[in-house]
């Protein structure tokens, strides 16, 4: 089933809340509808990605692939972006993107998000200002998380736990703190 | 002195704004000079104004936890943003600024910030881009700094590679 306008500004108030009605279904027109089974890749880490999907329904998995082991820093669901760090700063992606169970995404993709500054100037800077405070805020997370290790590695050595210790402790705290690396 | 019109034009990151939106930038801004040492935000402060380097170097501080000095150093350079973060999510500053040698800033009050996000959507949104791509080039410089410390364990590596920038 499609998922309306009203449904959006329901669903995701954050998202929609400086929109008029109006606004909202001008914005929808610009999102594809993706529905991917579990375990589908959405996002593949390194590989260039010119998409940011909207998680609609369903979860999603963060996967580090590091030395040929793919770690799981962090689960989003509802309401979350992902991809859109190498939407905004074209490049490889910063992580995988794995359906943790059957999906429903909006994608926008960067082409689309171009057309939409052009031609609606003021819908793609609400949600401009939308993504600028997800990516502060994500960033101010990630601030805290580096002077946490450091001021951990300070205090313990780190060379005493093994890589997969490490690892798996700093794999805790990105999930914990909902760091999508995506 | 060269105008704040003509240093904009110089940096990279402004190549595609156009001559109307330049000059709505050069109003709405206020240039100031910074000494060798001087301090352009406090960290703990509340978010007054966003900041653009025009020239020279800034480098930014990160206290370490128990507060005994700092655990994180970065430099920015013309063209970068500072403070970004503490306005968008309206907070208070979490990183000390300091000009390293004589540096020019242009600085953006809040209200003006906001009115201009408000009264001048194409702007804003050329405005936005640059903020997000900064945001977004943030986030990537972190995130491959986590994975180099998942990686090697050696988290003091995180700080120097974030330093030599």
């Amino acid at each position: 089933m499609e998922l309306t306008a009203d449904e959006l500004r329901k669903r995701f108030p954050q998202l929609t809340r400086h929109m008029t009605p109006e606004q909202v279904r001008v914005l929808i027109g610009y999102f594809e509808k993706h529905t991917v089974h579990a375990d589908a890749r959405i996002i593949e880490d390194g590989a260039p990605s010119k998409s940011m999907y909207l998680v609609v329904r369903g979860g999603v998995s963060i996967v580090l692939t590091m030395d040929q082991q793919e770690l799981i820093v962090g689960a989003l669901g509802p309401g979350a972006w992902v991809g859109e760090i190498a939407v905004m700063d074209p490049g490889p992606a910063c992580a995988s993107v794995v359906a943790a169970e059957d999906c429903e995404l909006l994608a926008l993709s960067l082409d689309a998000f171009i057309d939409m500054q052009n031609d609606h100037p003021i819908i793609a800077s609400l949600l401009l200002q939308v993504l600028c405070a997800e990516l502060a805020a994500r960033l101010r997370a990630s601030n805290r998380l580096l002077m946490e290790l450091i001021a951990r590695d300070e205090e313990t050595k780190p060379a005493v736990l093994g890589d997969g210790e490490w690892a798996k402790q700093l794999g805790g705290q990105l999930a914990g703190t909902r760091e999508g690396l995506a | 002195m060269t105008s704040l019109m003509g240093i904009l034009q110089t940096i990279p990151q402004f190549a595609d704004f156009s001559q109307s939106e330049l000059t709505a930038i050069d109003k709405a801004f206020r240039v100031e000079n910074y000494a060798d040492g001087e301090t352009v935000i406090n960290d703990g402060d509340r978010a007054e104004a966003l900041y653009l380097i025009l020239n020279g170097e800034v480098e930014v501080r990160r206290r370490r936890r128990d507060r005994a000095g700092y655990a994180l150093v970065e430099k920015r350079h013309a063209g970068d943003l500072l403070g970004l973060t503490a306005l968008i999510n309206n907070d208070r500053q979490d990183a000390t600024a300091v000009a390293l040698g004589k540096v020019q800033i242009a600085s953006l009050p809040q209200s003006a910030f906001e009115l201009l996000f408000d009264t001048h959507a194409p702007i804003a949104l050329h405005f936005q881009n640059l903020i997000a791509r900064q945001l977004a080039r943030d986030l990537r410089h972190f995130d491959e700094a986590l994975r180099s410390a998942v990686r090697s364990g050696e988290v003091k590596d995180m700080a120097s590679t974030l330093q030599s920038d």
